[in-house]
């Protein structure tokens, strides 16, 4: 974390190319954020750069007593995400283009019906559970961080994190044997 | 309901470890480089104004105008303070001042 701060201090002395460093060590997390909230494939490249990007020219409001230098840049990717979701929810209310999952060795064991209708309870969780869920059950994050991302309590995280569990829970449930689908619940089409 | 709930999660937990294994592509860190490069090169530009001819520079130059335009403003207002509480004009007519009549008989009428 110290290495951080002394990155943060050389690029703010006028060295650029020490940035590198900082976007090696977190592209893994902000792309994989980036990737998981907004799930489509021709926005979330320019999505996650423009994380960098901002966070490059707004890195002298970096304060390291309020935060670490990740949980600042998740909070920036985070703040991103929502705005464009917004956005695209605004302008239509298509889900636009999924991110087509590399096919993986998994895909042969689980039923790939399975994983879109995963993918669709995903999508249907509102915003801040959404993120609430991929912060800590895909990023790994611990809640305390993730209550400085949402800013709010830890308590409503945890209720967010559980409410969410329960939808995609209950989209596993809908699948009747043999692939047929069973009708949606209001309850979860409301959940939204 | 455990043994169901368990049924549940496996695929569940197969589903969550393939999100996590989402990496960026490999020319993903150079093209921020280059977009943050780009971001940098124009803040500099924007602190670092180049300097006009008389080491006037850019940034002044708004200053100069905004300048310019108050003193006019300035100017303005001096004169229609100046008008409406300034002493009269000579070409008015003061009150109880009329013009001398003349008859009709005694105007000049020739034309040299």
């Amino acid at each position: 974390m110290h290495d951080d701060e002394r990155i943060i201090s050389q690029v703010l002395s006028g060295d650029t190319a020490a940035y590198r460093l900082l976007v090696s060590r977190h592209e893994r997390s902000v792309f994989g954020f980036v990737t998981n909230l907004v799930r489509n494939a021709a926005d979330m490249d320019d999505l996650a750069q423009e994380v960098f990007v901002a966070a490059f020219t707004h890195l002298d409001s970096f304060d390291p007593k309020r935060a670490k230098f990740s949980t600042w840049l998740l909070t920036i990717a985070r703040n991103r995400c929502c705005n464009f979701l917004k956005r695209r929810s605004q302008t239509t209310r298509e889900l636009g283009d999924p991110v087509s999952d590399a096919v993986s060795p998994a895909m042969d064991v689980v039923d790939s019906e399975t994983w879109s209708r995963l993918d669709a309870a995903l999508d249907r969780l509102s915003l801040e559970q959404r993120t609430a869920f991929v912060l800590a059950e895909i990023q790994d994050m611990p809640l305390a961080e993730i209550a400085v991302i949402e800013g709010v309590p830890l308590g409503t995280v945890k209720s967010r994190l559980s409410r969410a569990k329960e939808n995609l829970r209950h989209a596993l449930k809908d699948l009747q044997p043999g692939g047929a689908e069973s009708p949606q619940p209001a309850s979860q089409r409301g959940a939204r | 309901m455990n043994e169901q709930r368990d049924r549940h999660d496996d695929p569940l937990e197969m589903w969550l470890a393939a999100k996590r294994d989402v990496s960026p592509p490999d020319t993903f860190v150079g093209d921020v480089m280059s977009a943050v490069e780009r971001a940098a090169k124009s803040k500099r530009e924007t602190t670092n104004a180049t300097p006009l001819r008389g080491g006037l520079s850019a940034q002044n130059v708004s200053y100069l105008v905004a300048t310019a335009a108050a003193v006019v403003c300035v100017v303005r207002v001096y004169g229609v303070v100046h008008v409406l509480l300034g002493p009269t004009p000579e070409y008015s007519v003061a009150s109880g001042e009329t013009n001398p009549e003349v008859p009709n008989d005694k105007r000049d009428v020739s034309r040299s």
